[in-house]
Formats: structure tokens, C-alpha cells, sequence
């Protein structure tokens, strides 16, 4: 069956981002079906998250939007369906004209210079154009200094209920204990929210889900450490998502299968790149999540894979006694503050360097590339000190990128391929 | 007594220095989440930092991108110039690019050889009870490094004093903001800024009496009456009175401002009490309005913006954000429609740290005056 783009609809104003998002799903994974049934999994998760989503209300659940760290696990076991909003702008950027539409609503409203993430959940909303209304928006004061501009702004626009978290700057043991007591709090609100008291059992099922999934997450991340990688770098898109739904059963059977892929290639010592592998490239930043082409590209042509990206990366705590209730809830609190985006980005640079350490020890990288989303500015002020700590300690120059990741219009796929391998071919030297 | 200094806009290490060869330290203050009751009360001297004046920052450029806000780059730039002679930093994650001064100034030392001592509050970004209890904890434990850094006890005594000497820093400074209300006031909005970054690097004893001195002779000073519109700034940390003059060589006096580093830095009074001096003080910094870095205080910091228009009778509203600022990125979308409702016109200005064109802000700036003057 053909798969056709409805992109145009959302142009128009004719359909709203949700039903394009669920129904490209659904249209891609009916392709993939007539063509390579095997590759299905890929497509499997996207039509059921977004589905989820889009039919929360037909499925007689809250819908519940969120914005970086929140204790998600609890939105589940409220039988609420969570909608993390960055999976919005992670979707629609491929789609460069749908996406510049939203960009350039929202910079009628706010600036040119915030991140492009938040200016599309911002844009989508100006436009009208969610085609669903959360039942209450929740959000943390982090990842950015962006958000706290723009979802403000969005809960007012929302106008339904509401609550904060606060991350805490650093990361100890006090903010452990501020993240507990806050969580208790959150779970207050859900009370009062649904009506409905917690149920206990109901979150340890959700918690046990949690693990399921944040094991294989912590597995597959630990994967891409073999040489040659066995798993395309373009599977790293999900990354930044993926906690968010990580009590989902389908995220499970997702994951299970992308392990199960990846544990087979090392089995048969084989990598993602189709005609070997020779750069194993970090990058410092986020995903280009517009110009994902290029990743193939590289990979294809110069064996040049992305072994990681060190915002998306994430090694989850596991929930390990389910009865220990305080210990379950400081078990979210470090995992709030792990998450991709929060653990690099959201604090002292240390812990950036600190996560930057981890994979250089451990993943055999020989290229360090910082892709750098222009609108992510506290990261880019960091860009010396994350170069000199690589090239101090690890004798390898950086190459400083500057890229939009959400908006395609602003380079593309050609001109950052080009400058990647110019890099490699010129510097690297292999 | 003279007053001369009040107006002396540029950095001087003068002050500093003087504290300093008495063996007292002194620390650099980035951001207004750090309480200078507490510094004050180890006798440890707090210095706003800022970077008036900077015209070049491509040093300072290379640590933090081109990317990043110049305000904050100019700082970090003033430190490697050694415009700023310190014994270290105290930092509070004001905005996200400030907190990147602290982490590249720490950088840069270490590189050269000179470590200071550095010193990190973490102030919550909304306030609830539990975000106020886990601040005055911080505020407990930058109390104790201070402790230590300067051999002096922090009593509640002492800082009771201090901030009974905060407060009354405050009220004079609330005295000359009066001043402006003046259908023809003795300041310019160019004197009135110079007069508030020069609390950044004295100590507060000298500010006091320097100000006390001025207001003393404000019956002696001439009225303002050459001006065509009435104007409030408000936005990003603006440390330039050279901005601000070229506004007012066009016509405008700015009457009023809702500025960091102008009168939101100095606030209300705080109101201690002593069965929990630094509870009150943590309580007073999350709960005190000084710009959009909060998710929970824009609607107050919009009617605060409003009804300050209101009571200085402002023609128009200066909205300049500096390039890269995220925090004050988004203000406009409720702030435009909430001023109009008013009839207060808001003139929306980018800029950067170094004047480089300031005959484009002259020109925006006297287009504004032209539309918003009244005719009398
Ligand atoms: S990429 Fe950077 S600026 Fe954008 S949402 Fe993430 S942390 Fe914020
Ligand atoms: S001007 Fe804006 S970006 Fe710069 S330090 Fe201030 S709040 Fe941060």
C-alpha cells in the first residue's frame, strides 16, 4: 500500500499534528508490512504510542501533558495517559515546511533565538492545532531556561490543571530528598486530579514495566559499545523519548526487539555499517533530528557511525525493592535527574563531563563531534570546556557544529554531511 | 559631603581593593539569588558583577560560542582581563548561560593557575513551601562556607544588622525612584542607573552615605523639563547607561525601570523574623520579583510591570532583550496586550552587551518618542 504524506493538511490548518503524526504511523507501518515485515517493530512503537495518545479520551483516560522530569510512572498508575511534548517536535522535524510553519508562529509571539524544540510545542498550540486538549499539564523547571519561557505560557493558553516540580541544581543526596518530597506532592495533585486515591499495586505493575524497559535501554546503550556497533545510529532518535514512556508495555516490546536485533548482529560480529566500520563518532550534543538521512549517509559511505549521542544517552536506576515505597520514590528522583537533556544540559558542567567520560572509556570512540542545536545556548557555553576536558584527556580534537535540530531550513542534510567528513577525512585521519 | 561616585558608571577596583589589603575578602555576585545580607554578615564583600563597558569579548567568545548572551560572555571576559580582582565567585543558577560564567571562570583559573574559591547556591525556580525550606538550606550552607572563608561567625545577630542595613539601602534607593515621579524630576533615567550600579561594588555603608548625600541635595538640583516622552525600560541585564542616554538624547526620560541590575536588584523591604533570621531571608529572594527566571511569578511580574507604567506615568515601555536572552524571550506575548490595554505602546529592541550601533537604537528609539509624546 502506498504511503501518502498528508503534510499539506497540516500546512493548511486542515489537520491537526496528532492525527498527521498517528496516521503517518499507521500509513508507514502499513508499507513496511507489504514490503519488509520483519522491520515492522520500528513502526510498531510510533502507531501505538501516537494512538494512545490521539484516542486517550475515546479510551476514557486523562490525558496528561508533561514537559522534562516529571515522575511519569505515577501518570500511569493514575491510568492517565502521559504526552511527552518533545515527542511532538521530534516527529514533526523531517518535515521541514510543516515544521517551519509552527517555528515561525511562535516567533511571532516570542524570539527568534529560543530553542526550537519549545518553539513548536508552543507554535502547535498557537496554531490550534494539538486536535487534542490535555486534561492538565505538569512540568519541571528544567531542561532549559526555553521551556520555563514557553511552557508558562503554554499552561495559560491550556488553562486546565497544573503542577510544578523544581529540579534541583545539584545533584546529591539533599536533592534526592527535595525531588522525594516534591513527588509526594505530585502525587497529591493526582489525587485530587483523577479522584482517585494511589493504588499501590497498580504503580508496582507500572514500576516492574518501568524496569522491564529501562534494563533493555540500559542493555541497548551498553550494546553500542562493541566493534564494530551493531545498531544504526539513526535508532538513537528515540533516546531523548523513550524515558517517558518507559511504563508503557509497548515500549517494552520495542525495546526487546531492538536488543534483540543488536545482540544478534554482535553474535554474527557484524556492525550497521553496511561496508564497515572506521569512525565511531560522539556526539556531544542532541540528535539532528531533522536531517536523519545523514546518519545512513555517513554510515554508508564512510563508515562513520554515531555511537551515541551524550544528551540522549541514558543508563536508568531500576526500582529494586517494589515494597520499599521511599525507595522507590528515591529511585524516580535519580532517575528525574538522569534523564537525556536534564543529566548534561540542566546543571554544572561537571556532570557533562562526567557522562562525556563514561562513553569515551567505554565506547571506543574515535571522533568527537558537537552537533550543536543553536538554540540549546548553556550548552554551546560550554563548548571549550567540553573540547579541552576530550582533548586533555583523551589527545582528540572536537569539531564544533552548529546546526538546528529541528529546523531543517536552517542547514541541510548535504551541508552537515559535508562538513562531517571533512572533519573525519582532514583531522580524524584514519 | 560629595556624591560624585554615585555617577561614576564604570568599574573601578578601587573599593575592592581597598577592602581587600585590609585582609577582608571579597566575592563576585552573579545573579540576584544571592542574598548580600549573608556576605555582608561574614564581613566577605559582595560585588553584582557586571560588565559595563565591555566592547570586547572574542576571548571570552571562545569558551562560550557565539551562541551564548554577551551580557554573561562579558563578564566571563572581564575576569580574564583582570577587570575584576576577587577572591572568587558565588553564584546562584540564575539563568542558565550566568550559571556557565561560574563553570567557565572556574575553568579559566584552573588553566591559569589562579583557582579561586567558588561557591554555588542552588535557588529553586518556583516558590512552595518545600522550595523555600530546601533554599534555606543552601543558604545554610553557602553561610558556612562563608563562615570559613572568612573566620567570622554568622550570628542572627549579625544579620539582622545587615539586613536592617539592606533595608535601608533600600528606602533610599526607594527615595530617588520617587524622585522620578516628578512631572520634571531632578535625575535622568542615565543618572538614575549610574546611581544604581554603583551599589555593585562598594560596600553598602559607603552606598548609604553616598546616597543619603545626594538626596540631601536634590532641592539644589535643576528639574528635568526638556523631554517629550515619559518611558519605562524593562528587560534583559542592562549595565550600560550609555543605553539609556542615547534614548534620552532623543527626547525620552526614562522615568522608571524593571531591571536586574536597576531597581528590582534593590526590592522591597525585607521583613526578617528572628525565630528564623535565614528563613525569612530565603523566604524574601524566592519570593521577591526580579525577572521571568521563575515559572510560577509572570502574571505578577506582567501586573508589576503594569501598574509600575502606571504609577510613573510612562508614555511608552523600552522592552530590550539582549540577543541569545531566553529568559526574558517570551514576556511579550501576554506583556503587549496587557500594556495596551493600558495605552502604553512597547517598543521591542534587540541588543548586545557592546554598543555597536548606536545609531540604529537612536533612531528606533526616536521614532518611539515621536509616536508616543504627548502633546501638551
Ligand atoms: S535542546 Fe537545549 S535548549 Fe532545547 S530543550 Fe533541550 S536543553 Fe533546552
Ligand atoms: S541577560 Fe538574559 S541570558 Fe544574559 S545573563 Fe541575564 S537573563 Fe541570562
Amino acid at each position: 500500500m502506498a504511503f501518502v504524506d498528508e503534510m499539506y493538511k497540516v500546512i493548511s490548518g486542515d489537520m491537526s499534528t496528532t492525527d498527521y503524526i498517528a496516521s503517518s504511523a499507521e500509513g508507514k507501518l502499513a508499507h513496511v508490512m507489504d514490503k519488509d515485515p520483519d522491520g515492522r517493530w520500528v513502526y510498531d512503537i510510533q502507531v501505538a504510542q501516537w494512538a494512545q495518545i490521539r484516542d486517550a479520551h475515546k479510551n476514557g483516560k486523562k490525558l496528561v501533558a508533561f514537559g522534562g522530569p516529571m515522575p511519569v510512572d505515577i501518570i500511569y498508575a493514575f491510568d492517565c495517559q502521559p504526552y511527552y511534548l518533545d515527542q511532538l517536535p521530534l516527529s514533526t522535524a523531517p518535515k521541514v515546511d510543516m515544521t517551519a510553519k509552527f517555528i515561525d508562529i511562535c516567533e511571532t509571539k516570542t524570539n527568534q533565538s529560543m530553542c526550537s524544540i519549545d518553539k513548536v510545542e508552543m507554535g502547535v498550540l498557537l496554531a490550534d492545532q494539538y486536535g487534542i486538549k490535555p486534561d492538565a499539564f505538569v512540568y519541571s523547571t528544567v531542561p532549559c531556561d526555553s521551556s520555563r519561557i514557553a511552557y508558562p505560557i503554554m499552561e495559560k493558553i491550556w488553562n486546565v490543571p497544573t503542577f510544578n516540580i523544581d529540579l534541583p541544581f545539584r545533584r546529591d543526596e539533599r536533592g534526592v530528598a527535595y525531588l522525594v518530597k516534591q513527588t509526594k506532592e505530585f502525587i497529591t495533585f493526582m489525587e485530587e486530579f483523577t479522584g482517585k486515591k494511589l493504588d499501590w499495586n497498580k504503580l508496582k505493575e507500572c514500576m516492574e514495566v518501568a524496569n522491564k524497559s529501562n534494563e533493555l535501554i540500559g542493555k541497548i546503550a551498553d550494546l553500542r559499545s562493541n566493534t564494530p556497533c551493531p545498531l544504526p545510529g539513526i535508532l538513537l532518535v528515540t533516546n531523548a523519548c523513550m524515558s517517558g514512556q518507559a511504563a508503557d508495555p509497548e515500549m517494552v516490546k520495542f525495546l526487546e526487539k531492538e536488543y534483540e536485533t543488536g545482540q544478534m548482529m554482535v553474535e554474527l560480529g557484524m556492525g550497521a555499517c553496511m561496508n564497515g566500520e572506521k569512525y565511531r563518532m560522539l556526539f556531544l550534543q542532541n540528535m539532528f533530528w531533522t536531517q536523519l538521512k545523514a546518519y545512513s549517509y555517513l554510515e554508508r559511505e564512510y563508515g562513520a557511525i554515531c555511537i551515541m549521542d551524550v544528551l540522549g544517552h541514558y543508563h536508568p536506576d531500576i526500582y529494586e525493592n517494589l515494597d520499599d515505597k521511599e525507595d522507590c520514590f528515591k529511585v524516580m528522583a535519580v532517575k528525574m535527574m538522569n534523564l537525556p537533556m536534564i543529566h548534561g544540559a540542566a546543571g554544572p558542567v561537571d556532570y557533562y563531563c562526567d557522562r562525556i567520560k563514561y562513553l569515551m572509556d567505554n565506547f571506543n570512540i574515535n571522533a568527537s563531534i558537537f552537533l550543536g542545536h543553536i538554540g540549546c545556548k548553556h550548552t554551546w557555553a560550554s563548548t571549550k570546556i567540553l573540547s579541552d576536558y576530550i582533548q586533555e584527556n583523551y589527545g582528540m580534537p572536537t569539531l564544533l557544529l552548529d546546526v538546528d535540530c529541528i529546523d531543517g531550513r536552517y542547514k541541510t542534510a548535504e551541508e552537515v554531511q559535508d562538513s562531517i567528513v571533512e572533519y573525519l577525512e582532514n583531522v580524524v585521519k584514519l | 559631603m560629595g556624591y560624585q561616585r554615585l555617577f561614576e558608571a564604570g568599574i573601578s577596583k578601587e573599593s575592592i581593593s581597598s577592602w581587600r589589603s585590609a585582609g577582608k575578602k571579597a566575592l563576585g555576585v552573579v545573579c540576584c539569588h544571592i542574598p548580600h545580607e549573608i556576605l555582608h554578615a561574614a564581613d566577605v564583600l559582595p560585588v553584582r558583577l557586571r560588565a559595563t563597558g565591555c566592547e570586547d569579548y572574542s576571548e571570552a567568545e571562545v569558551w562560550m560560542s557565539s551562541f551564548s548572551c554577551s551580557f554573561a560572555k562579558s563578564i566571563l571576559q572581564y575576569f580574564i582581563d583582570g577587570v575584576y580582582d576577587l577572591d572568587g565567585l558565588v553564584t546562584s543558577d540564575g539563568c542558565m548561560q550566568a550559571v556557565r560564567v561560574f563553570d567557565n571562570w572556574r575553568a579559566y583559573s584552573k588553566k591559569n593557575g589562579k583557582e579561586q574559591v567558588l561557591l554555588e547556591v542552588g535557588a529553586p525556580r518556583m516558590s512552595t513551601a518545600t522550595t523555600k525550606a530546601y533554599y534555606r538550606e543552601e543558604l545554610k550552607i553557602l553561610a558556612d562556607e562563608l563562615e570559613k572563608l572568612s573566620g567570622n561567625e554568622i550570628t542572627d545577630e549579625k544579620l539582622l544588622k545587615s539586613i536592617e542595613l539592606y533595608n535601608e539601602e533600600r528606602r533610599l534607593v526607594k527615595q530617588v525612584l520617587e524622585l522620578q515621579k516628578a512631572e520634571n524630576p531632578v535625575v535622568t533615567g542615565t543618572e538614575v542607573m549610574k546611581i544604581m550600579l554603583a551599589a555593585t561594588n562598594m560596600p553598602v555603608e559607603e552606598y548609604i552615605a553616598l546616597l543619603k548625600a545626594f538626596l540631601e541635595d536634590v532641592p539644589n538640583r535643576k528639574p528635568v523639563s526638556d523631554y517629550r516622552a515619559r518611558l519605562m525600560i524593562i528587560g534583559s541585564a542592562l549595565d550600560n547607561p550609555k543605553y539609556v542616554e542615547a534614548i534620552e538624547n532623543k527626547g525620552g526620560l526614562v522615568v522608571a525601570d524593571t531591571l536586574c541590575l536597576g531597581s528590582m536588584g534593590f526590592g522591597e523591604e525585607l521583613n526578617a523574623r528572628t525565630e528564623d533570621v535565614l528563613g525569612s531571608i530565603a523566604d524574601y529572594y524566592i519570593d521577591r520579583i526580579v525577572c521571568p527566571r521563575m515559572i510560577d511569578n509572570r502574571d505578577a511580574l506582567h501586573e508589576l510591570i503594569v501598574s509600575r507604567a502606571k504609577e510613573y506615568r510612562a508614555d511608552g515601555v523600552i522592552y530590550q532583550k539582549m540577543q541569545n536572552c531566553e529568559c526574558w524571550g517570551g514576556e511579550n506575548t501576554y506583556l503587549e496586550p496587557a500594556l495596551k490595554e493600558v495605552g502604553v505602546p512597547i517598543l521591542y529592541l534587540e541588543r548586545e552587551e557592546k554598543l555597536a550601533n548606536i545609531g540604529q537604537l537612536e533612531i528606533r528609539a526616536e521614532a518611539f518618542i515621536e509616536m508616543v509624546e504627548r502633546e501638551d
